[in-house]
């Protein structure tokens, strides 16, 4: 009865790399590109009752991330939410040929810290709405 | 004396596939997998419509959250107004519905189930007008404490049985 390899004595490298496909095919399927655009340093409050966002428009939501110092931060790259509120309403509305300065269908997320003062989040909010974003969603854990 | 010459046949049925190399990139692959895996926070959110940016009167104390000098608005009668008080440290101690004080201090249990149960006199009834609710914030206020009113609010269903979205803000005392 032959053993695991081969006639000349080199292991048999097949069931190795059977394991290793097994496990790429693992880490591919888990893969989260997401948590590229969350700033995971923040601490979210916890409330039970908040349930994952169910979209599936056209667009991607946009996800801002407040900090307790009141930067804010989109991909990382720190933004003033007049600014960058006004400049992709522009977009979304070239986009999706909308004309006017009605309502946009692109969901806004925030993602802020559990200490910051409500006025921070206000400009947030009031930038929003200036500009015709009015699907709105606040971020919050699950559990702790 | 001839010599057959005998040529070495090979077995139809060996076929050396040298595995090495191609292990070698899967575990290329494995490495760039495992060193990019970051497991996402278990997440929600609380989901709500913004109203069209329209100052809202609070009718009890006829405040306007318009920014010009205009004219205030008249009165939007399906608009609930919540009052968020905090402290220093931005911890909520108040909150008004109305004007009229609701609760004070931390916000318990009991005051959760009491601001539901009034929350649902104006909204749960048979043909109640309301469809919105303005939350009226100090400025100072943590995101935590206005995040568990919120929730509450949310948790309210209107006269018609759908659940309460509609929700705004304003800055107490701000512009």
């Amino acid at each position: 009865m032959s053993g695991g390899g081969n006639k000349d004595g080199s292991p048999d490298l097949t069931p190795m790399l059977d394991m290793v496909f097994q496990l790429v095919t693992f880490f591919m399927l888990v893969i989260n590109f997401k948590a590229a655009s969350m700033d995971l340093t923040l601490k979210l409050p916890v409330l039970g009752s908040a349930r994952p966002l169910e979209y599936h428009g056209e667009t991607e939501p946009i996800l801002i991330n407040v900090d307790n110092t009141g930067r804010m931060r989109v991909y990382g790259n720190e933004i003033d939410p007049e600014t960058f509120f006004r400049r992709e309403a522009s977009l979304l509305r070239t986009r999706l040929r909308l004309e006017g300065a009605g309502e946009l269908p692109t969901p806004v997320i925030v993602r802020a810290d559990r200490g910051v003062p409500f006025y921070l989040l206000n400009t947030v909010m009031k930038a929003c709405q200036d500009q015709g974003f009015r699907h709105f969603a606040l971020s919050a854990m699950t559990g702790e | 004396m001839s010599r057959r010459h005998k040529k070495k046949h090979r077995d139809q049925g060996d076929v050396e596939l040298n595995l090495a190399a191609m292990l070698d990139m899967a575990f290329q692959l494995l490495t760039f997998f495992i060193l990019t895996f970051k497991p996402a926070p278990v997440e929600g959110q609380l989901v709500m419509q913004l109203p069209p940016p329209v100052a809202q009167t609070n009718v009890a104390t006829n405040q306007s959250s318009s920014k010009n000098n205009e004219e205030p608005p008249p009165p939007a009668f399906d608009v609930v107004h919540l009052n968020l008080l905090s402290d220093a440290n931005g911890t909520l101690r108040e909150i008004q519905l109305e004007g009229q004080p609701v609760m004070k201090g931390q916000l318990t249990d009991a005051a959760k189930g009491l601001i539901k149960s009034r929350l649902n006199d104006l909204f749960g009834i048979a043909g109640s007008p309301y469809s919105q609710v303005q939350l009226n914030i100090e400025r100072d206020l943590r995101y935590e404490e206005m995040m568990a009113v919120i929730n509450l609010c949310m948790q309210q269903k209107l006269a018609n049985g759908e659940n309460l979205t509609k929700i705004s803000f304003s800055e107490l005392g701000g512009p």
